[in-house]
């Protein structure tokens, strides 16, 4: 079912036909990262898509993954382009490699997934507001 | 640099095109006419400097992120009846992947010669900084995941390879800040360039951070421009009046593996150069090393560094060395983007750094040298500010197109006869 709404003042819309980001954030919506999974080759990808990038294969399933990994690089915004990051500044633009998939399937490959550095309510975090914030190796 | 480079064969119509006519528009911000107007304007002027009149050109190409005017529109005002032409999507890297498509049709008898030009109120109309318009329609699908998190300009995009490059080799930002200095140098002596401006590494990392690791004077100037080129056979190119540039070897829109999501796939340090490479000079029978003027696209001061990089003008992981040696300031062993490119002559999307290439070739840069009396330029090859630009007997130059970290276009061209 389409999914109507909007975050930090901006529309969203995803329509029927788009079942890859619907059941994405669908999980999101329940507070669950789950990625795809290939049915055929096992590895796991981000983000949705509709064959697996892998081997090719179209059937997938939605597995859970752990979230923990390590910041594999970033970008620190100053500038905001969209005028509702304004308030933010300066925001994360995080590149984090999952620990379950690293070095697979080639050495130097990982699941990395993109996002912003929140606080556990969900606000957007500077990297100053985060105690623990350390640039660990990739 | 070890590549396998077969200089005796002909290889895939090496040698069999070349650009004969190159046009532009002045450089600005504000250019009082539409994208119509600037393509126009551009076209003819790149089919007069080639001296062919408007009823010998029956191709076209263009591109765009549907900011500009299509061809049979620019064709139709210039009363040129076209045989074949394509508008398609896209920026930085068409041009020579578009100069490739041009040979192939030529080649296929679909038509004889092809004007590419590229027309874009850049500043004042759809500002490339992701300022323009399109912002306020719904998010769905991939844009949830890319304008949701606050990353939809160029340099919020590019910068994670930018920051993985430090990472992993140790570049600074004082090196990579050596591009900003050396085009602006160069810029100095290019009375068209937007900013003619001399300026420091320290005045680059005294400019207020935009995306770290990019400061505002690491990123590109926007502007207003049409830009334009006449691709045509060398053996057509005979009746030209222009020294042609004989077009070597392309490379079109070459990918790394993930090319929507390059960052899932190897290290994202290595960009998309690293496989463009071993199509580029085993096909132009040349490597780096014979190269003596370069095309680096230089949207932002990092895509110059890590293409040259990867194209093998250095080691994997010198790219910061090589560009604060000094090897490519003019004078040096081997100049990048003696116009001023991206950061400082005009945004072109890649069209500018071709055409400055096609004059270096012609040995007839348009700097600010003496004319003789044979209406040519007197190169000094003093390249003090306000002087000489053009490289002396330059014979090669290559262009290294950038679209993103995981997708780059190359061109060689050579000085024809």
């Amino acid at each position: 079912m389409a999914i109507e709404g909007s975050y930090l003042e901006m529309p969203v819309h995803l329509d029927d036909l788009d079942q890859e980001h619907l059941e994405f954030f669908s999980w999101c919506g329940k507070h669950e990262l789950r990625l795809q999974k290939c049915v055929s080759c096992s590895l796991m990808r981000f983000p949705p898509t509709t064959a697996c990038p892998f081997c090719a294969y179209q059937d997938a399933t939605w597995e859970p993954v752990s979230g923990r990994g390590v910041v594999y690089s970033y970008g620190e915004v100053h500038h905001a382009i969209q005028g509702v990051f304004r308030p933010h500044l300066p925001y994360m633009l995080l590149l984090v490699e999952l620990e379950e998939q690293r070095n697979s399937p080639n050495e130097f490959d990982g699941l990395r997934v993109q996002g912003n550095l929140a606080t556990t309510d969900g606000a957007l975090a500077s990297a100053d507001g985060c105690a623990s914030w350390d640039w660990h190796a990739g | 640099m070890g590549q396998e480079v077969d200089a005796t064969s002909n290889q895939h119509l090496r040698g069999k095109y070349a650009i004969v006519g190159v046009g532009e528009t002045e450089y600005s911000r504000g250019s009082g006419t539409t994208t119509r107007g600037l393509g126009t304007r551009a076209v003819r002027a790149a089919v007069e400097d080639a001296g062919l009149s408007m009823s010998d050109v029956d191709g076209m190409l263009s591109y765009s992120f549907n900011d500009s005017t299509p061809s049979p529109v620019i064709a139709g005002d210039l009363g040129i009846r076209l045989n074949f032409h394509m508008d398609v999507y896209g920026g930085g890297s068409s041009i020579e992947a578009l100069v490739g498509i041009a040979m192939g049709v030529i080649e296929a008898g679909m038509c004889k010669t092809v004007v590419i030009y590229r027309a874009m109120n850049g500043f004042s109309q759809v500002r490339i900084g992701g300022t323009g318009r399109g912002r306020g329609s719904p998010m769905s699908g991939g844009a949830l995941l890319s304008r949701g998190i606050g990353l939809s300009s160029a340099g919020q995009m590019f910068c994670q390879s930018f920051m993985r490059h430090m990472y992993d080799y140790g570049t600074t930002p004082e090196q990579v800040a050596h591009v900003k200095v050396i085009h602006a140098e160069h810029a100095a002596n290019n009375p068209k360039a937007y900013y003619q401006k001399e300026l420091t590494v320290d005045d680059v990392l005294a400019s207020r951070m935009i995306v770290k690791p990019l400061h505002l004077l690491d990123c590109c100037v926007e502007t207003d421009n049409g830009v334009a080129i006449v691709v045509t056979s060398t053996e057509r190119a005979k009746d030209c009046q222009r020294t042609p540039a004989v077009i070597q070897s392309v490379v079109g829109r070459c990918c790394k593996p993930r090319a929507d999501m390059h960052y899932q796939s190897g290290p994202i340090s290595t960009v998309a150069g690293h496989y463009a490479k071993d199509i580029l000079w085993p096909n132009a029978g040349v490597g780096p090393e014979d190269i003596q003027v370069t095309g680096s696209y230089d949207a932002f001061t990092f895509t110059t560094m890590m293409q040259l990089e990867d194209y093998g003008f250095c080691e994997k992981g010198e790219g910061g060395d090589y560009v604060s040696s000094g090897k490519m300031r003019l004078g040096g062993e081997r100049p990048n983007n003696t116009s001023g490119g991206h950061l400082c002559e005009g945004y072109t999307h890649g069209v500018n750094m071709v055409i400055e290439n096609v004059r270096q070739l012609r040995h007839d840069v348009d700097d600010s040298c003496p004319i003789g009396p044979d209406g040519k330029r007197q190169h000094t090859y003093d390249y003090a500010r306000g002087g000489c630009r053009q490289v002396k007997d330059v014979e090669l130059s290559a262009n290294l197109g950038w679209g993103t970290p995981g997708m780059g276009s190359a061109m060689v061209m050579a000085r024809g006869a």
